[in-house]
């Protein structure tokens, strides 16, 4: 392998050191802190692409390990590119570059402007991270340090009550999802024992996992890329994330945040074949991937259709599209999804440099109503944003050529109509995509039109609208370009991707192979019947297209009076107000937390009178034991001592009085114990002992009182 | 007591043995201890202390020359010499002392010193 490839990590940890410098040096590093994340960014760039080609030549995947020992537990902190990790880090890369890049312009003057690069910088790694990472544990790590500097960017004005609050409410949503993702990493490792994805794969192809364990396993995974992907029913947190700066929600939406949670099930796909298998319902993972997939394509883009807000909208749309790309994996058609991530994030990305570009242009309006007319102001803005719309959209001439989303959303929706679902439930997935389809090019044509066409409503942000400068206007343009021809590579791409899986998509076959689908004449009819159905499903969202586009341009040529006055209308109006409060689900979260608020005072009240009241009752009985106990130490045992001393003392003081010093005085008790040992002896009784040394002692007592007081006198 | 007064006088009568040296070491004892006791000179209760040991030293000789045990060991004779040599160091002590003691608080009179006095 050579050196590039063996230290392919390095593309994250550029990043990672620009981050460190940047954050280091504040306002005094190069460019005010911009140039250190765009070199690090367009190493990576020209470094992943350098990995497509050698992975493309043949040459041996880029992997390698550390060694990270917990106790006698080794973890392995392990990275490993295949085609479609090789796809994304160019993807990342290029377009956070990008995004970095258009940000010195959208950030100009603001007074954390060296901050917000250090923190595009780290967000970039962080992803970069997640997509290098061959193992659980790294890609958990880099998941957590996505979310944080998602919650650090969106409130990055955090000096704005919404912001803030925006920012909070996206790192709890997203946490709820990555309690899903925590126990299905403990589990994992519980029951494969190691976090490794590729033994972990091993395991799962040989059957390592029981249904029910694999499938809440695969759905704890699913849980976080909901949270993450801003799935339903925790899609609320993106659409409040537009309080974040413009480019910040680029990078969310295309690049990093959102893509995680897609590249997430993508990556872990194996665990959710495991369980892919109808008949297992209620089992079958791959089946709830898809359903709320599908369904918040539809769900979604029917927000986005009331919206007056520019990046609102396109907060919806990504919302959907992230959907699609669900839908996709759901079906079993990896490719299709992550060809739809990559084809989205260039298209999206270009869109929402595109608003902010028109944020700044018209001095910060975001409301699409006082816009209008825009294209004679800010032609680039204009005709970048136009061609990623077209490209989210999907437009395309069925059969002959189209724009990125053309190919990689009909791919998604032919894998719909294909999927080994049973009939019905095929059909309602396929139909939440491809009325999510023309509702999506409803939408988008809505937002151009209020944005770009029609004439202008509010004569004074009309004046003073203006092209933004080069360096964000570049960008738009490179970004515009890959949206428009980023499709034509789809099936190069594929072949990348699917010949050189890593470890990934061979346990996927080997499971198709055990359910008897890899045979050669069931492969080939089911190539055909996908190709039927690709056929089917171009000609059919090419028609929902022209149905959207048509409805939006008739709706909104004049202006959106014309469709208020349509929302007026009675069933109309319920519906309007129903998707203007966002299907009521904001409250019903709302409420939810509430509750869960409720419940927490309660706890709380448990809390401070139960817990608290054992606490604070052993505390007072002890100090009561204690006054006990030092009551007893003060007047029983210090008296005890006292009295032991007392009479010591006492005592010495009697016998110091025998002490005289008189030589005289010894001498004569001496003698006089003496003659009374002799006499006891003699006379043989101790008695005699006794009295006569009783006589001895008071008789030196008092001769030694006559001499004290003799020497008085 | 008296039987036992009686009965010591009226064997002095007999040819000297034992007990006449008891009796004439006892004596110098008693006056030995009597001079200690009442002397207020330390010299003199010195002096008396030699009294003291010397009649113990006579007991000691009438022992060995009266007593059961073999005459050949001489233990009387050397405990006496052993005496008395304690004694002369005992002496050159206490004059040591004495003398020191002069220096100190200008008297030899025991009765005026008492530093021991607990």
């Amino acid at each position: 392998m050579d050196l590039l490839s063996q230290h392919a990590y390095l593309i994250a940890v550029l990043p990672v050191l620009a981050f460190g410098a940047v954050l280091l040096l504040g306002q005094k590093a190069p460019g005010r802190g911009a140039y250190l994340p765009i070199a690090a960014l367009a190493i990576g760039t020209v470094w992943s692409i350098y990995l497509c080609a050698r992975i493309h030549s043949g040459a041996a995947l880029p992997q390698g390990r550390l060694l990270w020992g917990v106790g006698s537990t080794g973890f392995y902190i392990s990275f490993l590119v295949d085609g479609g990790g090789a796809a994304m880090l160019t993807m990342v890369c290029s377009v956070a570059l990008l995004i970095v890049i258009y940000s010195q312009g959208y950030m100009r003057g603001d007074a954390h402007y060296s901050r917000f690069f250090a923190y595009l910088s780290l967000f970039s790694a962080s992803m970069l991270g997640f997509v290098l990472s061959s193992n659980l544990l790294l890609m958990f790590i880099c998941w957590e340090l996505v979310g944080l500097m998602s919650y650090l960017l969106i409130g990055f004005w955090f000096h704005k009550p919404e912001a803030a609050r925006a920012c909070k409410k996206a790192f709890m949503t997203t946490r709820l999802g990555d309690l899903g993702i925590t126990l299905a990493v403990v589990a994992l490792y519980h029951e494969a024992g190691t976090l490794d994805l590729r033994v972990i794969f091993e395991k799962v192809a040989a059957g390592g996992l029981d249904t029910p364990m694999a499938f809440w396993i695969a759905m704890g995974l699913f849980a976080g890329a909901v949270g993450k992907s801003a799935q339903f029913p925790l899609h609320v947190w993106l659409p409040d994330a537009m309080e974040g700066p413009t480019p910040v929600s680029a990078l969310i939406h295309a690049a990093t945040m959102v893509a995680a949670g897609v590249f997430l099930v993508w990556r872990t796909f194996p665990v959710f074949a495991a369980t892919a298998d109808y008949a297992l319902m209620p089992y079958c993972a791959p089946f709830w991937v898809a359903l709320i997939g599908g369904f918040t394509a539809l769900f979604a883009s029917t927000m986005a259709v009331v919206q007056d807000d520019i990046k609102r909208v396109l907060a919806y749309s990504t919302i959907s599209q992230l959907g699609y790309m669900m839908l996709a994996l759901g079906c079993s058609a990896l490719f299709a999804g992550l060809f739809h991530l990559l084809t989205h994030a260039f298209f999206k990305a270009c869109l929402f440099l595109g608003a902010g570009s028109v944020i700044i242009g018209t001095h910060h309006v975001q409301d699409m109503r006082k816009m209008g007319g825009l294209r004679v102001k800010m032609p680039v803005t204009f005709w970048t944003f136009v061609i990623a719309t077209a490209a989210l959209c999907g437009l395309g001439i069925p059969g002959v050529v189209g724009l990125s989303g053309f190919y990689s959303k009909d791919a998604v929706l032919a894998a719909a109509k294909v999927a080994e679902y049973p009939g019905e439930v095929a059909v309602v997935l396929y139909g939440f995509g491809q009325v999510g389809a023309l509702l999506t090019a409803f939408y988008m044509t809505r937002c151009v039109m209020l944005t770009f066409m029609t004439s202008p409503r509010d004569a004074h942000v009309f004046e003073h609208a203006s092209e933004t400068p080069r360096c964000m206007t570049v960008p738009l343009v490179v970004l515009a370009a890959v949206a428009l021809s980023g499709g034509w590579a789809g099936h190069a791409l594929q072949g990348f991707v699917e010949d050189h899986p890593g470890y990934r998509i061979e346990s996927a076959e080997s499971w198709l192979a055990e359910h008897g689908q890899a045979t050669a004449a069931l492969e080939e009819a089911q190539a055909r019947a996908e190709h039927q159905a690709h056929r089917f499903v171009e000609l059919v969202s090419f028609g929902c297209i022209l149905a959207g586009v048509g409805l939006g341009v008739a709706l909104y040529r004049g202006g959106p009076e014309r469709a208020d006055a349509l929302a007026r209308k009675p069933v109309l109006a319920l519906l309007h107000l129903v998707l203007v409060n966002k299907y009521y689900l904001d409250h019903a979260w709302a409420a939810f937390v509430r509750v869960v608020v409720r419940f927490e005072i309660a706890l709380a009240f448990v809390d401070y009178w139960v817990v608290d009241g054992i606490v604070r009752g052993v505390g007072w009985s002890t100090l009561r034991v204690m006054r006990w106990s030092w009551a007893f130490d003060k007047w029983v045992v210090d008296k005890v001592v006292e009295a032991f001393a007392w009479a010591a003392g006492g005592l010495g003081e009697v016998l110091r009085q025998t002490q005289t010093g008189s030589v005289h005085v010894y001498m004569t008790v001496t003698a006089g114990v003496a003659v009374a040992g002799v006499l006891a002896t003699i006379l043989g009784s101790v008695w005699v002992f006794a009295g006569l040394f009783g006589v001895c002692v008071l008789g030196a007592a008092g001769w030694h009182a006559a001499l004290v007081g003799r020497r008085t006198v | 007591m008296g039987f036992m007064l009686g009965d010591i006088l009226e064997s002095l009568g007999q040819p000297v043995g034992l007990r006449h040296c008891l009796v004439f070491a006892a004596l110098l004892f008693a006056v030995g201890l009597y001079g200690v006791l009442t002397r207020r000179n330390a010299i003199g209760i010195l002096m008396a202390l030699e009294l003291m040991l010397n009649a113990v030293n006579a007991n000691l000789v009438a022992f060995w020359r009266y007593g059961p045990g073999p005459r050949e060991a001489l233990n009387g004779q050397v405990f006496a010499v052993f005496v008395i040599t304690m004694a002369a160091a005992e002496a050159a002590v206490g004059l040591a002392i004495i003398l020191a003691l002069f220096r100190l608080r200008r008297t030899v009179n025991a009765d005026e010193v008492n530093l021991l006095k607990g």
